[in-house]
């Protein structure tokens, strides 16, 4: 196997183990605040080296998640491409800034992420809207916990990368 | 930072970066890509169809995330010396949850006897009609929860069959793949439920509001006398769910001045989080 064959192995596995774990049957009270890995492990891959993860990776974990979380199809796939076009036109940007300043901008992200989840696609609940204050405040927590996460995935996905991933 | 990674500034030592940008005509394309899937979706519930042989692929995923569980479990198991007795005990759960569904049924048919109403209904209750099936998975999806349960490939299940557990009603089939199936659950916002009051013996349907949450009885009349506390029932009709499940309670009764239903909340008795067994109720 050559080198960027590996590599590339390298971020599949860690994109496939972050999707294991964001799967893990937890209790109903953290279910809705755990952090979205698999999306935390795309946008550090996309900011390091965003060569070796593009659209195609974005779409495929996307749809995997749609298939494993029953959402409407293609809805995980659109904002992962969407993330990850975002990520890849403004890394530049992003990768020089403060590690505090990337969680604060990865916080509206999420947010955003979070939300697009309320759209009531299936017109099947009248009562279902933006305003819904419990959906408010797990999408505020959930956000929250998913930039504080970021630091630790940031410093050890560089870790793994300087050890693992040979240009 | 290694100069085989990146070119780098013989100044500053640092990574001088030149990655082009991402094409935005590739973007454009996968986000039409991924609308024209969501319109399939939403049209012709394409999903439930791909999901359903998708959940068979995607087992060693599903299996990976009941690992850390399993381990502890196990972890608990080899060291005790209760092996044998652990093991009785259960074959001796999965007995009671069957007896704890029939239960559900009797205490029904406790209050239909007592009315004269619906005695026959009592006849078609058969124990063996019930197949135990594990809990896979349970996505935390808030909205619409999916809940995907281990099935033996020779157990034939049909759609739509009724999914109980030992608290009360969990769900529907909504399809089957061939070693596991998904239950759309009572808590997703596309369950609709015909139910039954146990007092006052109205008639409603249920709607569920998402996992952890209240469901709310459609369009209820003002003139309906609902009370706090009691119990309702599947009813029967539409011929999905078989009459007589227990789904909750009623919670709440709100009058609001600016609409002519009533605002009926129904706590649902199940709960497929903590839930790892579950019945499903094959319909003849």
């Amino acid at each position: 196997m050559n080198k960027s064959n590996k590599n590339q192995l390298w971020i599949y596995l860690s994109l496939v183990l972050a999707m294991i774990v964001d799967n893990f049957i937890f209790p109903e009270s953290i279910l809705q605040w755990k952090p979205l890995l698999t999306l935390l492990v795309l946008i550090y891959w996309n900011m390091a080296l965003p060569d070796k993860v593009g659209i195609l990776e974005a779409l495929f974990f996307g749809l995997i998640m749609d298939l494993l979380n029953g959402s409407i199809l293609g809805l995980h796939g659109l904002l992962f491409v969407l993330i990850t076009y975002i990520c890849q036109r403004f890394f530049y940007q992003f990768r020089v800034s403060p590690i505090w300043q990337q969680s604060v901008i990865l916080f509206f992200l999420f947010f955003i992420f979070k939300m697009a989840f309320t759209f009531d696609l299936l017109d099947v609940s009248q009562g279902l809207n933006m305003a819904d204050s419990l959906y408010l405040t797990n999408a505020f927590i959930f956000s929250f916990i998913s930039s504080i996460f970021w630091v630790p995935t940031f410093i050890l996905l560089r870790a793994f990368r300087r050890k693992k991933i040979i240009i | 930072m290694l100069k085989r990674e990146h070119k780098v500034s013989n100044i500053s030592s640092e990574a001088i970066f030149a990655i082009p940008a991402m094409k935005p005509s590739r973007v454009i394309f996968a986000s039409i890509f991924c609308l024209f899937l969501m319109i399939i979706d939403i049209r012709y519930e394409s999903g439930t169809y791909i999901r359903s042989f998708s959940n068979d692929m995607l087992k060693p995923i599903t299996f990976l995330t009941r690992f850390p569980l399993q381990i502890y479990e196990n972890f608990n198991l080899f060291f005790s010396s209760r092996v044998n007795l652990e093991k009785k005990v259960q074959s001796l759960k999965e007995e009671n949850l069957k007896l704890k569904a029939t239960n559900q049924f009797m205490e029904k048919i406790s209050i239909d006897n007592s009315k004269l109403n619906n005695l026959w209904s009592s006849l078609s209750i058969d124990k063996e009609r019930f197949l135990i099936s594990k809990k896979s998975f349970l996505s935390s999806n808030e909205y619409q929860p999916l809940l995907v349960l281990d099935i033996n490939s020779r157990q034939v299940i049909k759609k739509d069959s009724a999914v109980v557990s030992e608290e009360g009603l969990a769900g529907r089939v909504s399809s089957v793949g061939f070693s596991s199936t998904e239950v759309l659950l009572v808590q997703d916002i596309r369950s609709s439920v015909p139910v039954i009051s146990s007092d006052s013996s109205l008639h409603a349907t249920l709607e569920g509001k998402g996992l952890g949450r209240n469901g709310k009885l459609k369009l209820i009349s003002k003139t309906a006398k609902f009370s706090v506390g009691e119990r309702v029932y599947t009813s029967g009709l539409g011929e999905i769910f078989p009459d007589g499940l227990l789904v909750g309670e009623v919670i709440s009764v709100i009058d609001p001045v600016d609409s002519e239903f009533l605002e009926v909340e129904i706590s649902f008795y199940s709960d497929p989080v903590k839930q790892d067994y579950f019945l499903i109720y094959k319909n003849e």
